[in-house]
């Protein structure tokens, strides 16, 4: 998918965002995983390490030698997704203490990773995408 | 997770997804919608005895997630007990048709989960329709089983 696509994605999510309670942090954990992944998908596509046809779904369905390498391009982002993907199982797929914590920090990690990707796709010299940028930053 | 945090989760989601606009929010409108879904079925395959309720938390097909004591988790291998999507792991075993019905409903909406989530199909009117349509055959499947359940 092109870099467009995601970011109009992952700005739509967290435009929604604002709906959420606070008695939502599963869908503020699943938010930040979905988003986020357009998020690292859009970065990866613009330091042409991964072309349109090669979007990440989840960091844990990559196989190991694929996630090194997008670690070492953006070492940021996939360490974010891999947090975020860490909560899931226990707060959006189970119910132990410290959810709404939890979803804070989902959030936390997805602002960071929008900023991050923002900065990725503005250096390649994107300028199609100025306007949506903006708004992302 | 046991049928009362699937439940726990089913109504949140349910109320939340009042408050979202299907068109305007529709990616979490979507996600809150199939995630209610996923706790539904969960809820339902434990009451029907297809699948084992304890407190270990899926993942990939086959590995969960499990609390320990001292609230740290560690991953492990176990057999089927939530599953994260319908059909993923698959459900085996001889079943009632109303679980039937609840695996159709949920398909219906999970056709729309790539295509929509992460490619480049723009949201409608007749997608919010279809989805409407389907969740509405889950939670009435969902309030009958369990209602009959209690």
């Amino acid at each position: 998918m092109n870099i467009e696509r995601h970011v109009e994605l992952a700005s739509n999510i967290g435009r929604s965002l604002a709906q959420l309670g606070p008695d939502d942090h599963e869908m503020a954990i699943e938010a930040a995983m979905l988003a986020g992944t357009h998020w690292l998908n859009a970065a990866l596509h613009a330091d042409r390490v991964a072309g349109e046809d090669e979007d990440v779904v989840h960091c844990s369905m990559l196989v190991v030698n694929t996630v090194r390498k997008y670690a070492v391009a953006e070492p940021g982002l996939v360490g974010a997704l891999q947090e975020i993907e860490d909560l899931r199982p226990l707060h959006v797929r189970g119910d132990v203490p410290g959810g709404s914590a939890a979803g804070h920090r989902a959030l936390d990690l997805l602002a960071a990773m929008r900023l991050r990707a923002v900065d990725a796709i503005e250096a390649m010299g994107s300028t199609h995408s100025a306007d949506s940028l903006q708004e992302a930053r | 997770m046991n049928v009362a945090g699937h439940r726990d989760k089913l109504d949140r989601l349910v109320a939340l997804r009042q408050h979202l606009d299907p068109i305007e929010d529709f990616e979490l409108w979507y996600w809150t919608t199939l995630t209610a879904c996923t706790n539904a079925y969960n809820a339902c395959v434990h009451d029907a005895g297809l699948t084992v309720a304890e407190a270990a938390f899926s993942t990939i097909p086959g590995m969960y997630v499990v609390p320990d004591a001292d609230g740290s988790w560690h991953r492990e291998l176990r057999a089927l007990g939530d599953v994260s999507h319908v059909g993923w792991p698959p459900v085996d075993g001889d079943k009632p048709d109303d679980i039937v019905r609840l695996e159709h409903a949920i398909h219906r909406i999970e056709e729309f989960r790539d295509p929509c989530l992460r490619g480049d199909r723009r949201p409608d009117a007749g997608i919010v329709a279809e989805c409407d349509d389907a969740f509405a055959v889950v939670t009435t499947v969902v309030a009958r089983r369990l209602k009959a359940a209690a």
